[in-house]
């Protein structure tokens, strides 16, 4: 059995990377030693196995062959590359101030598109939706349960269509969709002067809200939906009483109490 | 565009240069003469689109040498998976051998070399083959010269006995 380092030393003198005291140990060992100079001399004879394979011979066209292989790459990559200039120079054809015009039009499409895809994406208001409800509270508040829902119609030369009132856990929603020729003013006044909490007015163009301890005034100047929540901790539920008035005069009055028509 | 890149010249030399040996790398480390010329073609063709990438501080030729023995070593290792080698398919010639092989050594070594694993076949074959010393075949090959040297001790005594269990006393 030969040792591991004799054979390192083998296969670094057959690669001429011994030094010379190297060399010396390695012939010293050799000449004692009949199995490792067998092993030696094949080794020897692997490497010079080498050198007598040769090189095996290319096809005769192989430099032709890539340099036509690279030529149409190139050729196909410059193809490319004109269809891609091709589409610029549509750009460069145009006056300056026609490309700034190109520039302007193709950033307005762009910003309008923008604002399409913005509008599409926001939640639809609806009468009641209480997601449109400004302030926090409000907000809040459009997670809570439903208790009851009373409405009342409205049916005059004046003023038409429907007040809700629902009733919800901590909180009381009156929503209003009117329809009046001329511009109206609607109290609300909760009884038990409940603090108003939010408004909401999803198609309401104009309005002028006040409010106070005993409810929320405002005008609108045509048709309109109004959303006005009221806080209403302890769940009291309390009557709501509604008045319309037009041009100061009182034109529609009802007190919406809950269970009772 | 690089410069050198245009120079069709440039790059005609460097193919006339290095294309016989590119071409004897790949063909001595997968043993097919068909993919030995796609192997030295593909690494033109890469070595060109990347001219602009190469730093003129670095052999090119090394360069050469990474790319192509990555190239061969993909290919191997593709085909050792799907061809299951034997006696009759391990030397892969168009016609009879000699027509590509100088002698009979050069086949009996071919031989032996592919009973090798791809690790100590690539190292031998750089080394006698092409004369590379452990620090180019470790940068090639991106291994520490340390695994090169063991790879090559290794693998010459591994060739040695598949060659005597050939027969063949080399």
């Amino acid at each position: 059995m030969i040792e591991k380092r004799y054979i390192e030393l083998m296969n670094k003198e057959l690669d001429g990377a011994n030094t010379p005291d190297e060399s010396a140990a390695l012939r010293s060992f050799l000449a004692s030693s009949e199995e490792a100079r067998r092993m030696y001399d094949e080794l020897r004879g692997v490497a010079g196995m080498f050198a007598a394979a040769g090189e095996v011979t290319p096809p005769r066209d192989m430099k032709r062959t890539i340099m036509a292989a690279i030529a149409g790459r190139e050729a196909f990559r410059g193809a490319r590359r004109a269809e891609r200039r091709r589409f610029l120079d549509v750009l460069t054809v145009l006056t300056p101030r026609k490309r700034v015009a190109c520039s302007f039009a193709a950033g307005a499409a762009f910003g309008l598109a923008a604002l399409i895809i913005l509008l599409r994406a926001m939640p639809q208001t609806g009468e009641l939706d209480r997601k449109d409800l400004y302030g926090t509270l409000a907000g809040r508040r459009g997670a809570e349960d439903v208790i009851a829902s009373e409405s009342v119609s409205i049916e005059t030369a004046d003023v038409s269509g429907r007040v809700t009132a629902r009733y919800l856990d901590t909180s009381l929603a009156v929503a209003l969709d009117l329809d009046a020729p001329q511009e109206i003013e609607v109290v609300l006044s909760p009884a038990g002067r409940l603090p108003v909490e939010g408004f909401g007015a999803p198609s309401c163009g104009a309005w002028d809200i006040r409010t106070d301890t005993a409810g929320v005034a405002f005008k609108a100047a045509s048709g309109c939906n109004f959303t006005v929540t009221f806080r209403d901790e302890a769940g009291a539920h309390p009557p709501v009483n509604i008045t319309v008035s037009s041009g100061g005069v009182r034109i529609f009055e009802h007190t919406i109490v809950q269970g009772r028509k | 565009m690089n410069e050198v890149k245009l120079d069709n010249k440039a790059f005609d030399s460097i193919v006339e240069e290095y294309g016989k040996a590119i071409f004897n790398a790949a063909f001595r480390i997968v043993n097919d003469y068909e993919d030995a010329m796609d192997i030295t073609q593909n690494t033109f063709i890469k070595v060109y689109e990347r001219l602009d990438r190469y730093d003129p501080s670095h052999d090119i030729f090394s360069w050469l040498y990474k790319i192509a023995v990555n190239e061969a070593i993909t290919v191997a290792r593709r085909k050792s998976r799907t061809v299951e080698l034997g006696d009759e398919t391990c030397v892969q010639f168009r016609n009879p051998e000699t027509e590509y092989m100088q002698n009979e050594t050069s086949a009996h070594l071919q031989r032996a070399l592919m009973e090798l694993s791809l690790d100590y076949r690539t190292v031998l074959i750089l080394r006698h083959f092409h004369g590379l010393s452990y620090e180019a075949i470790g940068g090639i090959l991106g291994i520490p010269e340390k695994t090169v040297k063991s790879r090559l001790f290794t693998g010459r005594t591994l060739l040695r006995n598949s060659l005597l269990a050939m027969g063949y006393t080399p």
